[in-house]
């Protein structure tokens, strides 16, 4: 009986690939897209097809739709920087409550951009960097195009502010017109959704409305979701004041769960749906000395990116011929 | 075709159909379970008959479909309770057992059950040894091997000395 797959593609996306395997290849295609990626790239050596098809485009979005689309693998990656500025990353599981050390040390420089455990070294842009009041970065990608971008709020003296966008594919930079004046205040966009990035601006009007609240009479709050597809604000629930005396929210999972910084420096999910707290593991030293950013997994392979280790054993290398 | 009276406990006033598997055995299911598989639904539309037969799903493995196919048709359970059965209904299985599920999920185009059958598989999977995975899925190694090796030498990282299970 010929087997009809539940979700058939149009195409198959490559036609080889399962050729010398028994099992239909869209099944094979639904199994292998819920692995990690480490599995995956261990599993490029059991044939040649597999490999083939880890690389195409097609399967690359597709493992990411599925990895994204899980609720188990929403992690964060916690960037501590201690008293005497070693960093400390670790990678934090939201559902297990598992803590896993990284194997970076110092990845954070500024003219790298680290994606898991690799990195790669983008050309300076045009701008003078000295003469730079604030510089805030946000890194987006195209999926149409399959490129990687970094973009670069600046500010200048005299107040000008300026954008500009790195892609991967095309290896330059380009300045984006703004034509409204604005100010970020982080030095980093505030949150990336469905790759791109977002801030928070401050926009200079003069009808801008006064807000004021009085602290004590809070009772409930609105959380309001931006849709930019249609570019309206919706009311999506309502819920009481979190008991925790929050410091600084830090992240939000895709379910609407708030990862906050107690003013003690610790650390804690809450969920604004059934109002439970969960206190993480103890990180700061002292308060806000880290940084946290959401994780996850993708097979796409970035133009010029090396593996970190790779990079600090040609460096060793590097550092050992000089001496020579 | 669907009955509409939804307080009613599932009995056999409820229309129902009979699904015979290769081996022969013969499983009374209700129609409103039957209709959640996308083939027996077109099966069952295109004509009256009340005996379907399916020549390649074995009776153990019809089994553990129509009892999914019966959980899911059950409009007196939650969403949560039905999460949690899926959950339960995967666990503790063997691969070869999956294998067989997943195979069955396709041909009766049972969609859901095949995401979380597929899943299951993959967790399974992750930490097996490539030579495992050969051998589960039946497939040929067309690496000599030095290319085998050239190619675990360029992704050294995932291959870190993490224990990799082999059965």
């Amino acid at each position: 009986m010929p087997s009809k797959s539940p979700k058939k593609s149009q195409e198959p996306i490559a036609a080889n690939a399962m050729a010398n395997c028994v099992f239909p290849e869209d099944l094979m295609l639904c199994i292998l897209t819920r692995l990690p990626v480490k599995s995956i790239i261990r599993f490029k050596s059991v044939c040649k097809p597999w490999c083939q098809l880890f690389s195409t485009p097609e399967f690359i979005k597709m493992h990411h739709v599925q990895f994204s689309s899980d609720p188990k693998n929403q992690s964060f990656i916690v960037h501590r920087i201690d008293k005497n500025y070693s960093n400390t990353i670790s990678l934090f599981n939201i559902k297990s409550n598992v803590k896993k050390q990284m194997i970076l040390d110092h990845p954070f420089s500024s003219t790298h951009v680290i994606i898991d455990v690799f990195s790669i070294t983008i050309p300076s842009s045009k701008v003078d960097f000295e003469a730079h009041q604030m510089v805030s970065l946000g890194f987006r990608y195209d999926a149409e195009r399959a490129d990687f971008k970094v973009v670069r709020i600046f500010s200048l003296k005299m107040n000008i502010i300026g954008v500009e966008v790195y892609s991967v594919n095309s290896d330059s930079w380009r300045t984006i017109e703004v034509d409204f004046q604005f100010n970020v205040l982080e030095t980093k966009s505030v949150v990336i959704v469905n790759g791109n990035p977002y801030w928070v601006a401050k926009v200079d009007r003069n009808d801008r409305a006064k807000s004021e609240f009085d602290n004590e009479r809070v009772e409930s709050l609105d959380a309001w979701v931006f849709d930019d597809g249609e570019q309206i604000w919706r009311k999506d629930h309502t819920f009481r004041p979190i008991e925790v005396n929050m410091d600084r929210l830090l992240w939000c999972s895709k379910k609407g769960e708030i990862l906050g910084e107690r003013a003690d420096g610790k650390l804690f999910v809450f969920d604004p749906k059934s109002g439970c707290v969960k206190f993480l593991f103890y990180t700061a030293r002292q308060p806000q000395s880290f940084e946290t950013h959401r994780y996850a997994e993708s097979l796409a392979y970035i133009k010029g990116m090396i593996q970190v280790n790779a990079r600090r054993e040609r460096k060793m290398v590097d550092d050992a011929t000089r001496r020579i | 075709m669907v009955t509409t009276d939804e307080k009613g406990p599932l009995t056999a006033k409820k229309k129902s159909v009979i699904i015979r598997s290769c081996d022969g055995d013969e499983f009374l299911v209700s129609e409103s379970a039957a209709v959640l598989s996308t083939s027996l639904k077109k099966i069952l539309e295109e004509k009256e008959d009340r005996l379907i037969h399916l020549s390649d799903i074995d009776n153990k493995t019809l089994a553990m479909v129509i009892a999914y196919l019966s959980t899911h048709a059950d409009d007196g359970l939650s969403d949560d309770l039905k999460r949690s059965f899926d959950q339960e209904f995967v666990s503790g299985k063997e691969f070869d057992v999956l294998k067989y599920l997943v195979l069955a999920t396709d041909t009766l185009q049972v969609t859901c059950l095949c995401y979380t059958v597929a899943k299951k598989m993959a967790d399974i999977m992750k930490n097996k040894l490539v030579e495992w995975v050969r051998r589960e899925f039946d497939i040929q190694n067309d690496y000599t091997p030095e290319a085998e090796a050239e190619i675990r030498r360029l992704d050294a990282w995932a291959w870190d000395d993490r224990q990799l299970e082999d059965d």
